[in-house]
């Protein structure tokens, strides 16, 4: 009995450090690890993909969840000491300058497939294009754009002043008419640019010159003011509203309108609210209203081990047919011309393409990275008390990002 | 007898005659002074230096063979992992250690403190010489020392070891603190090759012309008609217009249309730029076609700039961040120790019924995860939704919502808030157990002295519960100078105050400060700068502990007073 139970154990211990062999084994040689920012559908949509991919070329992808706020720092820090994934998805294409500055991601120049070219959108490929290397390969364009519950809005303004009133008319006990995470400068970039202000100015060459600074210009200065009308004139937006209390409230029912991106589309089509998607109406004055737009595609890592699998894994998730699901799926518009056109009659998406068409890709120069901060200290010095001085406070923060 | 007093002590014998002279009639041990009448170690006979020196010895031999080990075997086998030069130290560690021991027979017990040396070293010592030395570097996320793929220019011209570039400010050598000089660098030579094959089958491709000498050719691409897609492998071996391919792809490839790309680079620093012409430190091999160079993102020595930087700005940040530091850890010390005493002396009450449930409940925020807790307050706290102005305005305590999270003032009050009640079990707890200890015949000897209840606790409560208080609210502040959890948690160093910037707002601490300023700003990862802020901490912190200790005494002997 004891002599049994002993070879047991032998046979055990002896299995047990064959897996943890063989487990180091599928760690370390075959197989793709991919972090990723996507979530809900777009996650499953992207296992879903990775599952396809296996099939058909038998390499195991292992896709692991980050949040974006931490994915580029991570990377940074991980990347050199072999620690990263292969790829990195959904990165915002304004992180692509501060990552690429810092070494960990690979050229894509020499993957990108001259069909994968020739069909990419050309704004798209701008925004992934840093120091004139294609540092990933763009899958779609997402940016905010006015989110209406037609259950409380029946008919669509025609004109902001028009907007801002009904907004008015629908701010009551029980339901509310306009918000948006107005301290958010990802959203309130917004009212920057269409009264005239700019994060970074443009050489003759066209490209960005980081020490021209166009936060506090006139235009942003007036722009600031009418987002601050928003809380103190208009008493829209009230203070502690940011992202979660607004969706909250969207998702409830009780909100008219919302500026808010595609990725909270399905949040609120689970919920049952009944949405149309539009620009923010222009001004009456015929101003068209647009902030920032942001490019999502698949990041490289310089120090995979796995570059060829990693290639061909990107070159598959970012395929037309692939960007069509997606799109379909989650309301992003794709950078493929030719699944642009597979999905453009879908209400949702020819809605957040309307709402793009004014909208401006991020800087994705490694300057914008000191840009966020500041700015959105200001926005919540500016919109925290109604006698607060716009132009000192945006004044400082371009003091700020450029480090005076 | 009191120990000072002994008189026997000449007579023990030394320690050593105990075992030597086993025969030797044993004295009578006067155990009123054990330093003098326990036996000394004998582990002790070769000194704490040479110890010290000795072990240390046999780690540095350990860590050169580490190194060494794999540097050597990595000449015969290219692949090998750099974690194998641990395996090799470790022997080479046991090996050496052995060694000494059969030379050095005193030093085994040291073997048992070993590990912890160790893990000291590497954990301790090591992490506070990295952070001195990065204080007074430049790195940041764009100094990084890695190779920055982003700068790879287009090489136009070679003479000997002076390069032409199509654009020098590719490079961007700005951002280096001496721009491209003595930068190391790479270069390149690339190219990507459209050939027809002529056959394929099992991983084996057959070109229709051999592959140029020179380059080596890395990897194909190759497009798969039947999935519409283009896919990439490495080269396994080339012989003549035989391409053998490291993964086969999984359905017949268009023998028309193949990339295959051919690639080389060598190592070389980069002297001085001048214009477009770069002059490298040594001349390119004969047969090396150079296309590209890409820099390197050198970091290094930039003295006291750090420092000097933090000072200039200091009116905006390091100034309002330590005063509010300081006035948070001694509020939070202050107000938990007033409530935790207030409720232990009231709980303490044997008359009070249920008490023991009391104290279960109030003990709950002490059981529950402070980073779930943290958040639920968060939601407490917002202004128009959270419960606590719900409750304040039902009340009419406050007519208007009061903005928590987003004005400075209410959020520094709702860290102490907040700051309170994770405090409040372990101030009640330790307040409970100090009370416990307090005689009742002293209260029934106040009471028959005529003192009431609240002479009582002047009386008698708070004088015996100061020998058991300094300690904790001691321990208390220098916890709470260093709170990150919660600050981060809670308001996350906001609101931003006009006052500050954006890396040191309303209610950022030092800590945190250094944290956004290392993790944050500059597009992210200025770990120079943030680690001369855990410096400039650190010396802040010693100051502040030595005046505490200075001005509570806590450096003499409780029991002395």
């Amino acid at each position: 009995m004891v002599q049994g139970w002993k070879e047991t154990m032998t046979l055990r211990k002896m299995m047990i450090a064959l897996l943890t062999v063989a487990s180091f084994g599928l760690a370390f040689g075959q197989g793709l690890t991919v972090w990723t920012t996507f979530g809900d559908q777009t996650l499953e949509w992207l296992e879903g993909e990775a599952a396809s991919f296996t099939s058909a070329f038998g390499v195991p992808v292992s896709v692991v969840k980050l949040d974006l706020n931490e994915l580029p720092a991570t990377v940074l820090r991980a990347a050199p000491q072999g620690e990263a994934a292969d790829l990195f998805i959904g990165v915002p294409h304004d992180q692509i300058g501060n990552m690429a500055d810092g070494g960990v991601l690979a050229d894509m120049s020499v993957y990108a497939t001259p069909g994968y070219l020739a069909d990419l959108g050309e704004q798209a490929r701008l925004a992934y294009t840093f120091a004139g290397k294609l540092f990933g390969l763009p899958m779609f364009v997402e940016g905010p754009a006015l989110i209406v519950n037609t259950d409380l809005v029946p008919e669509l303004p025609a004109t902001y002043e028009e907007m801002i009133e009904l907004a008015q008319e629908l701010t009551t006990a029980d339901t509310f008419g306009f918000m948006f995470d107005a301290p958010n400068f990802y959203f309130a970039y917004l009212y920057f640019r269409t009264f005239g202000g700019y994060v970074f100015g443009r050489d003759a060459s066209g490209s960005l010159v980081p020490t021209d600074v166009g936060l506090a210009s006139e235009g942003a200065v007036r722009g600031v003011q009418a987002l601050k009308d928003l809380r103190f004139e208009y008493d829209l937006i009230p203070a502690g509203v940011n992202t979660e209390v607004a969706n909250g409230i969207f998702v409830d029912g009780s909100l008219a309108m919302i500026y808010n991106g595609p990725w909270a589309i399905s949040q609120y089509r689970d919920a049952g609210v009944n949405v149309v998607v539009g620009p923010v109406p222009p001004m009456a004055d015929g101003t068209e209203f647009g902030g920032f737009m942001g490019v999502q595609g698949v990041l490289m890592n310089q120090f995979s081990d796995n570059k060829v699998d990693a290639a061909n894994f990107a070159k598959w998730i970012t395929r037309a047919d692939a960007q069509i699901s997606m799109a379909q799926l989650s309301g992003r518009i794709p950078v493929s011309e030719v699944a642009v056109a597979a999905v453009g009659d879908d209400p949702i998406i020819q809605g957040f393409g309307l709402a793009l068409a004014n909208a401006e890709p991020m800087p994705n120069i490694p300057e914008m990275g000191q840009v966020w901060g500041p700015a959105g200290s200001a926005l919540s010095v500016i919109l925290e008390t109604e006698d607060s001085d716009v132009e000192a406070a945006l004044e400082r923060a371009v003091a700020e990002i450029l480090g005076n | 007898m009191r120990p000072g007093d002994s008189v026997s002590w000449p007579h023990v014998h030394r320690p050593r005659a105990i075992g030597s002279h086993a025969k030797q009639e044993v004295p009578a041990i006067d155990l009123s002074d054990p330093r003098v009448a326990l036996p000394r170690a004998r582990t002790t006979a070769g000194g704490l230096v040479k110890s010290l020196l000795l072990i240390g010895a046999a780690l540095t031999v350990a860590l050169i063979a580490g190194f060494g080990g794999v540097v050597v075997l990595r000449l015969a086998i290219p692949d090998l992992p750099a974690w194998s030069g641990l395996l090799i130290g470790l022997l080479a560690l046991v090996f050496v250690l052995w060694g000494i021991s059969r030379r050095f027979a005193w030093i085994m017990p040291w073997y048992y403190v070993l590990p912890a040396i160790v893990f000291l070293l590497t954990f301790t010592f090591f992490p506070v010489l990295l952070t001195i030395w990065l204080a007074f570097t430049d790195y940041a996320g764009a100094r990084n020392g890695q190779l920055s793929v982003a700068t790879t220019t287009p090489i136009v011209a070679v003479d000997g070891n002076r390069i032409t570039v199509s654009d020098p400010a590719g490079l961007n050598c700005e951002v280096l603190r001496n721009g491209c000089v003595d930068v190391r660098a790479e270069v390149y030579s690339f190219d990507l090759l459209a050939v027809t094959a002529v056959d394929y089958a099992d991983g084996v491709l057959t070109l229709a012309e051999p592959l140029p000498r020179g380059r080596e050719a890395r990897q194909v691409e190759m497009f798969l008609p039947d999935l519409g897609f283009e896919f990439s492998t490495e080269i396994e071996s080339v012989d003549g217009a035989l391409v053998r391919l490291v993964s086969a792809p999984p359905f017949a490839p268009d023998l028309e249309r193949i990339g295959i790309q051919m690639a080389d680079e060598v190592d070389r620093r980069i002297v001085t730029l001048d214009g477009a012409v770069l002059t490298l430190d040594a001349s390119l091999p004969a047969d090396f076609e150079a296309t590209a160079i890409a820099r390197y993102n050198e970091y290094g020595f930039i003295g006291l700039s750090n420092f000097v930087s933090i000072l200039s700005r200091a009116q905006r940040s390091l100034i309002p961040v330590f005063a509010w530091n300081v006035s948070f850890a001694v509020l939070t010390i202050l107000i938990n120790t007033a409530f935790g005493v207030l409720l232990a002396v009231l709980l303490n009450n044997p008359d009070l019924r249920f008490r023991n449930l009391y104290r279960t409940l109030l003990i709950v925020p002490w059981a529950l995860p402070n980073i779930i807790t943290i958040q639920v307050w968060r939601g407490f706290l917002n202004e128009n939704f959270g419960v606590i102005n719900r409750v304040l305005m039902l009340f009419d305590i406050t007519p208007d919502p009061i903005n928590w999270l987003g004005v400075a003032m209410a959020a520094k009050g709702a860290v102490l808030l907040v700051n309170l009640w994770l405090g409040l079990p372990f101030m009640m707890t330790a307040v409970l157990g100090a009370l416990s200890a307090i005689p009742r015949e002293l209260y029934e000897a106040a009471k028959i002295d005529g003192a009431s209840a609240w002479q009582g606790f002047w009386g008698v409560t708070a004088p015996l519960l100061r020998t058991a208080l300094v300690p904790i609210t001691l321990t208390g502040f220098a916890f709470n100078f260093n709170n990150f959890n919660l600050i981060f948690l809670l308001t996350d160093g906001g609101p931003p105050v006009d006052w500050g910037t954006a890396t040191a707002r309303g209610t950022d601490i030092l800590i945190s400060w250094a944290y956004n300023e290392a993790f944050r700003s500059q597009g992210g990862y200025a770990y120079g700068l943030g680690s001369a802020i855990s410096i400039l901490i650190f010396v802040i912190t010693v100051a502040v502990s030595l005046v505490n200790f200075r001005v509570t005494g806590a450096l003499k002997e409780e029991s002395n007073t």
